[in-house]
């Protein structure tokens, strides 16, 4: 058998795009619509959650301990300093801090706002962890980001909650809890507010008991489930384990499962139409000696450079729906989500081209010669 | 009924402007009689299908005039053109003569859509041709089950089908082979010539001459007559 | 005979291939509209199931339950202005429970007669004085209904004896008397036992007599149910937010149809140039596209609500999706159009069909 030389195709699979601009262009806005979609539906999740229980899941414990009966749900559990004092007093924890959770109304800036207030101990554990700035000594507060843009409070700025004046001397990312502008006091400053918001209240009621551990996390968390009407959690499953978080989780991850599969149906079934229409095309690059191999390097190149113009569309419309959702939502474009999302709708959509090589494999080039006639 | 079916004078086409104009055809002139089938010949290039484009309607010519059964198509509009097509000419292609997911029967009724003629008579003439023309146990089979000399059997049926007073044939032996080519220009002859029909046949198979009355020869465009 | 239709039905499974794509989509519409609706309407059907023609918060809540407080005196005041009919409490709050062995989160609200839910699907209000419930009918998909106890964390068993409609407000939503919703409030949060007697709105219906007017008369801010639903942190975004996305899926699902029918009209190109050639108008065969993408896409919306159906049966409760026929009427109307536009695409290359190119053999 006479060693044909392979046609070089790599440069044909282009020049096909070239020319035929409009279509390859829809499809390519297609996938970057749905791109889009995707990026914009876990970008908006990501962010609801964070907004939602940043607080729980960044903070600085290594477990968090909650009344058992509460389900992990921060307002429900209401637990006691004497609490603190047992937790304090199991094999492994180095160190246990109240944390006091409560809504209330601020006056900033002369203008009331509803904010969530933690009493934490500044530099225990349960206390927020990117912070820029000082730590908040009495009468002073650490507050979250979304203090910052949505109620205008700034390090240095005061307002006020219940009549106690309050000093802004450092600012927290990834600290927000229940959608609101999130404010971390010292415990004994929490106590002063609660006590002037509730005179006559019994207590300042503790919500969690922050804790670090030394050595096995889990090992202590179990220790910790043995007392009366305690369970503890690590942050992340204390975040996950908030009701309405897990609505928001799953509604989502539908959604993006649904949009994923869409893009690789969509993009499978029109590399088949097109191979349909080629296979004559193919067959004759066959039949003059193109390897198979690069024939379905052919169909692959087109479509991975088409996922990667749909991806980058996809990114720019993302960039333009920024300022769009700033009223709503304040999101960014995150460079790990679009790798990651980006190199998966890759891998989908080349799996899926597999049914339009599979195609081009099963004619063979003796068709040419008949015309493509059976 | 005027004895002239086809009255062509001074047919002129020239593509572009100035120094890169080309005349592709110019100055044919050409008359048919009610019931003359004519071959037209010419080699590649030679302006044969420019010509006959112009005396379908298909393509407005530069200069000169086409008059079918006494009626002038050079000034016609595009949907004026598109009109006259549909009733007063016949048209069978070399190829994509047929409409591929619609069957024998429904490539000739399609022609209810556009036609002037009522869909209970064109429904009766195409079972009438499609008898004539040995395809009546044929009818319900899509193009694609058919032979090729079955398919410009029914592409013939289809151009007849509305009385048109022109038939125009563009090589309909070019996908088949020369026994079965000439079985079928046979039978277009024998349609046109019992109809009374006036026809143009183009082709470039002199063995497919002898079904015509006589042939016209086009060369760089000019007609020997 | 239409060339559309005789198309479809000969060559039925490159259709069915197009009404799939178009069928995922639209699938994907209905999910996330459903969410929309969900998400919605479950929390703010409380405004909305009430007698009560407006809301009366206090003036600086900026029209948030949870930021108003109305007192005693605050009630009897607005009661006794003209013009009002009737007026009764409402207020809300927010705590675990669990009930039929599950975890949830309750949203308890507290009504007076006049300002419970008037859509009773099932049973009856609860009594005053008594520990008892009426749910809202999402809250069946729990697998809790009438018998069931609910237990608030800390507090008493509550008892269903009801199931209204459309009265969600967040979470899971129970209704109960006032002056049950306060002895329940006390036991599970003792620090608000000093707010005892006080409620956060009052929702009041009047003899016609503006909103204006008694905002004006006992210096309160007065909202329609439309107002105060408005003024609920996130649910208007959020709505807006996944309408939107809604709208993206159907923009892809033109792009998707036309997409289609460029390819199609491109591989067809010849077929077209000799039916025009043989006289067939552009109308009949823009007609003929036009046809195939709204059968396209009825197809395809078919399948994407019967999946949406499917898929909504196998979906956790904590998903909060409500399947409403108006809206997938109203999608269906939008899948229709956008199909529409998608063909819109190929009407050009179509008409742009030259018939001479029918002779002279293949282009």
């Amino acid at each position: 058998m006479a060693v044909v030389a392979p046609i070089n195709v790599h440069m044909i699979w282009f020049r096909e795009i070239w020319r035929s601009k409009l279509k390859f262009g829809l499809l390519a806005v297609a996938v970057g619509l749905l791109f889009f979609l995707l990026l914009f539906v876990n970008t908006v999740s990501t962010t609801l959650l964070d907004r939602f229980v940043g607080a729980v899941a960044y903070n600085s414990s290594d477990l968090l301990v909650f009344q058992s009966e509460a389900q992990a749900t921060v307002q429900a559990s209401r637990l006691t300093t004497d609490d603190v004092a047992r937790v304090e007093e199991v094999d492994g924890v180095m160190a246990a801090a109240p944390i006091s959770v409560m809504s209330i109304e601020a006056t900033i800036a002369g203008d009331t706002a509803n904010v969530s207030l933690w009493g934490v101990e500044v530099d225990g554990p349960g206390s927020p962890t990117e912070v820029v700035g000082a730590l908040p000594g009495p009468g002073q507060a650490v507050v979250d980001t979304t203090a910052v843009s949505d109620a205008g409070l700034d390090i240095g700025s005061t307002f006020e909650i219940s009549g106690v004046d309050i000093e802004v001397v450092g600012v927290a990312d990834r600290a927000t809890y229940s959608v609101l502008p999130t404010i971390y006091v010292p415990f004994e400053t929490f106590e002063e507010v609660f006590a002037s918001e509730y005179p006559g209240a019994p207590i300042t009621p503790v919500n969690m008991v922050g804790v670090s551990v030394d050595g096995d996390a889990g090992r202590v968390a179990a220790a910790i489930a043995d007392l009366d009407h305690l369970e503890a959690l690590t942050p992340a499953q204390a975040a996950d384990a908030t009701p309405g978080a897990s609505s928001i989780t799953q509604s989502f991850t539908l959604i993006t499962g649904i949009t994923f599969a869409i893009v690789v149906v969509v993009v499978a079934f029109f590399f088949l139409i097109l191979t349909v229409q080629k296979l004559k095309v193919f067959a004759l690059l066959e039949a003059v000696g193109a390897r198979g191999r690069s024939l379905a390097g052919y169909v692959f190149s087109q479509i991975g450079f088409l996922v990667v113009i749909g991806v980058a569309v996809g990114v720019g419309m993302l960039a333009a729906a920024i300022p769009a959702t700033r009223e709503i939502f304040s999101i960014s474009i995150d460079p790990v989500l679009v790798g990651t999302l980006g190199a998966a709708v890759l891998a989908g959509s080349l799996a899926s081209g597999a049914f339009s090589v599979r195609r081009i494999f099963k004619q063979d080039a003796a068709q040419v010669a008949t015309g493509g006639k059976r | 009924m005027t004895s002239k079916a086809l009255e062509v004078e001074g047919l002129t086409k020239i593509y572009g402007e100035g120094h890169t104009a080309v005349t592709a055809v110019s100055e044919a002139s050409l008359d048919l009689a009610g019931n003359e089938f004519v071959g037209l010949l010419g080699p590649s290039g030679s302006g044969k299908t420019t010509l006959i484009s112009m005396i379908g309607a298909l393509l407005t010519p530069t200069d000169g005039s086409v008059r079918i059964g006494g009626e002038d198509i050079s000034g016609m509009s595009k949907k004026e053109q598109t009109r006259f097509r549909a009733n007063r000419i016949g048209f069978v292609f070399q190829s994509f003569n047929l409409v591929p997911f619609l069957t024998a029967r429904e490539n000739l009724t399609v022609m209810a859509n556009v036609s002037d003629l009522s869909k209970k008579e064109i429904g009766d003439r195409a079972d009438q041709l499609l008898e004539e023309l040995g395809l009546a146990d044929r009818r319900d089979n899509l193009p694609e089950q058919l032979s090729g000399g079955e398919r410009q059997r029914v592409a013939i049926g289809r151009a007849l089908v509305t009385d048109p007073d022109l038939i125009l044939v563009d090589e309909p032996t070019a996908s088949l082979d020369t026994e079965l080519g000439k079985a079928v220009v046979e039978m277009l002859a024998k349609e046109i010539k019992e109809r009374n029909k006036a026809g143009i046949m183009v082709t470039h198979d002199l063995r497919m001459v002898e079904y015509t009355d006589r042939t016209i020869e086009i060369v760089d465009g000019r007609l020997r007559i | 005979m239409n060339l559309g239709l005789s198309e479809i039905r000969r060559t039925p499974g490159r259709f069915a291939a197009i009404a799939g794509a178009v069928g995922f989509i639209v699938f994907l519409a209905l999910i996330l509209a459903a969410l929309s609706d969900g998400l919605y309407l479950g929390s703010t059907g409380a405004y909305r199931t009430t007698p009560a023609q407006y809301w009366v918060f206090s003036p600086t809540s900026g029209l948030e339950l949870s930021r108003s407080t109305i007192d005693g005196a605050r009630l009897e005041q607005v009661a006794a202005t003209d013009g009002v009919e009737t007026a009764g409490r409402l207020s809300v709050f927010n705590t675990t429970a669990t009930s039929e062995g599950q975890d949830l989160q309750l949203s308890l609200l507290g009504a007076d007669a006049n300002t419970m839910p008037v859509e009773i699907i099932e049973g009856r209000l609860p009594e005053p004085e008594a520990l008892e419930v009426v749910v809202d009918s999402q809250v069946t998909r729990k697998g809790i209904g009438i018998g069931s106890l609910i237990t608030p964390t800390n507090g008493p068993d509550l008892e269903v004896v009801g199931v209204a409609g459309d009265a969600g407000f967040g979470f899971t939503t129970a209704w109960a008397q006032h002056d049950t919703f306060l002895e329940v409030r006390v036991s599970v949060r003792p620090e608000l036992g000093a707010l005892e007697g006080t409620s956060q709105a009052l929702g009041i219906t009047t003899d016609g007599t503006t909103a204006d007017r008694i905002a004006e008369a006992t210096g309160l801010s007065v909202a329609t149910p439309q107002e105060a639903i408005d003024a609920l942190p996130g649910a208007s975004q959020q709505k807006i937010t996944l309408n939107g996305i809604v709208y993206t899926t159907f923009v892809v699902a033109a792009i998707v149809v036309g997409l289609f029918f460029a390819l199609v009209t491109l591989e067809k190109r010849n077929e077209y140039a000799v039916l025009k050639a043989i006289g067939m108008p552009n109308r009949k065969l823009v007609a003929a596209i036009f046809v195939q993408a709204l059968i396209a896409s009825a197809v395809g919306y078919v399948f994407g609500l019967a999946l949406s159906r499917v898929v909504g049966l196998l979906l956790p409760s904590t998903v909060p999706a409500l399947f409403l026929g108006e809206t997938a009427i109203a999608l269906l109307g939008v899948a229709l159009f956008m199909g529409s536009l998608g063909a819109i695409f190929s009407f050009r290359r179509v008409t742009r069909i030259d018939p001479a190119n029918a002779l002279g053999g293949p282009a």
